[in-house]
């Protein structure tokens, strides 16, 4: 942002810092303790672990050894990687950080402010219910208009094992389940042998709206039993939250991240093209890293979130 | 009272082809023909229209300054925005191609092949599949121009009739996929007018062809 004058700065400045104690002090209440991150990130296995990532989008840096080390491009993954050599079963921990991201955009370097909050070790659908119910707090006493997508990696992790296709195809499929783009989706079904999984697939993108309308339009299909445990998980966590109004099922959602295996969520406020939050269940990350923890967490696009909110002042 | 809802429609043919598709379809009714406007609105069906270059179209689209748009699939391919790509219009169909005088050597025989087109992404993303390597030179119209100046071996671009390739002695060498308009949403109005913007697929979906 420009000022044309210092005042107008340190007005608005202000008015940013207030913000993050607003924030910060929200989540404290609610016992999350800040947490420092790491800025970089091994290249490699960064890759490995997130196929469908950009790697052009990645601002990579060389380590004197030769080695390439990437500017981080996410949160998430710097955590896990914090917390699971020192994991002790029975551990609790509630988390929230406020650092900045890195990526390569069409103009350049860009950094993004992320502000999210971690829960680790809770049962899941504990961490899922109270990570979004604060979430939804949070907006409501920051007079956010939202509204949340609700999804599940589990489920369409379930379908695409179960069909067992080559990576490319599984690639443009879900490229297209992404773009809401039933045309490729049935020119790229068409390739593959008819089935359950094929044919819930083929309905995917139709499977969207209030929780009763999905679960409704599911009584009428054939649902492949793979499927049966992602759908009983998403009925059972959407009765436990708040501002049910505002939730929206989206059984097409498919994040931008691999790691995730459960629930998974994106947030969106009006004419802002990108979501203001996003996150899920990412147990299988962790898993990765050597530990199996309960993982469940949510990102805010932070200057996104706080432009909204000057702007409704 | 019913919210606005804003559709970004293209300038020219494409642009006229869409208004007549939105007119069948009853979206748009109250309707004086073409002006100098650059918006309209529509108060019948409470529906604003905004006349936007189709380069600019998933632009509008994709920041949520309209809630839908008409856009060709090749400006949206070459644009790679993060819009949904709702429905298949129907409207200008057409293929994209690779042309080139008859006698082109696709596999050049020098080791990089040069392409000029309006869409540079696209050429590049084919011939990298194809292992061709290519130097690409983006131009902004008359692409058809560039083969027979030498500044290109071959060009990438729409073709429609093929009227204009013939007419300077060019031909189809590659045909690369079809294309036709597309109806696209951005991702946060999608959720905010989705039941306005389902109404409007399933009235589109009762005319298309």
């Amino acid at each position: 942002m420009e000022f044309t004058n210092i005042n107008e700065e340190m007005t608005y400045i202000v008015k940013r810092n207030n913000f993050i104690k607003d924030c910060s002090d929200f989540l404290e209440e609610n016992n999350y303790i800040k947490v420092d991150i790491n800025y970089f990130e091994p290249y490699e296995e960064f890759i490995e672990q997130n196929k469908r990532i950009k790697k052009a989008s990645m601002v990579k840096v060389m380590k004197p050894d030769g080695n390439v080390a990437i500017l981080r491009p996410d949160i998430t993954t710097n955590i896990i990687k914090q917390v699971v050599n020192k994991w002790e079963e029975g551990s609790r921990l509630k988390l929230y950080y406020d650092a900045n991201i890195f990526r390569q955009g069409k103009g350049g370097l860009e950094t993004i402010r992320q502000f999210g909050l971690e829960q680790l070790g809770s049962s899941s659908f504990q961490a899922e219910k109270e990570v979004l119910n604060t979430v939804s707090s949070l907006l409501d006493r920051l007079k956010v208009d939202y509204r949340i997508r609700l999804g599940s990696s589990a489920l369409i992790n379930a379908l695409f094992d179960a069909l067992n296709l080559e990576k490319n195809l599984v690639y443009a499929i879900k490229s297209a389940i992404q773009a809401k783009n039933q045309a490729d989706l049935d020119a790229l079904l068409s390739r593959i042998e008819t089935s359950k999984e094929k044919n819930f697939l083929q309905e995917i993108l139709t499977l969207e709206g209030s929780k009763q309308s999905v679960f409704e339009a599911l009584k009428r299909m054939d649902i492949p039993s793979c499927v049966q445990d992602a759908l009983d998980d998403l009925s059972f966590v959407t009765k436990e939250l708040k501002q049910t109004k505002r939730l929206w099922i989206d059984l097409s959602l498919i994040p931008e991240y691999d790691y995730y295996n459960g629930l998974v969520l994106e947030g969106y406020i009006k004419k802002l093209p990108t979501p203001l939050f996003q996150g899920g269940r990412y147990d299988s990350l962790t898993k990765q890293f050597g530990q199996s923890i309960n993982a469940f967490g949510v990102s805010f696009d932070f200057q996104a979130l706080m432009q909204e909110v000057i702007n409704n002042d | 009272m019913t919210e606005l809802l804003t559709i970004a429609l293209p300038t020219g043919r494409l642009g006229k082809q869409s208004i007549k598709l939105l007119q069948e379809a009853q979206i748009l009714q109250d309707f004086d023909g073409p002006s100098r406007k650059l918006k309209i609105l529509d108060q019948k069906n409470s529906i604003a229209y905004l006349f936007i270059k189709p380069s600019d179209i998933a632009t509008y689209v994709e920041k949520g300054v309209a809630d839908l748009g008409i856009v060709g699939k090749d400006t949206l391919l070459e644009q790679q925005k993060q819009v949904y790509e709702l429905l298949p219009l129907g409207i200008g169909k057409c293929v994209f191609a690779v042309a080139g005088f008859e006698e082109a050597n696709m596999q050049s025989e020098k080791d990089t092949l040069v392409v000029a087109s309006k869409y540079p992404n696209i050429a590049r993303d084919y011939f990298q599949k194809q292992g061709q390597k290519i130097d690409t030179i983006y131009l902004n119209g008359s692409v058809e121009l560039a083969p027979l100046m030498g500044l290109s071996d071959v060009i990438v671009d729409i073709v429609e009739t093929g009227s204009t390739l013939k007419a300077n002695n060019l031909q189809v060498l590659e045909t690369m996929m079809d294309v036709e308009a597309v109806l696209i949403a951005g991702k946060s109005n999608y959720q905010f007018a989705y039941p306005r913007i389902q109404e409007i697929i399933r009235k589109l979906k009762e005319v298309i062809q």
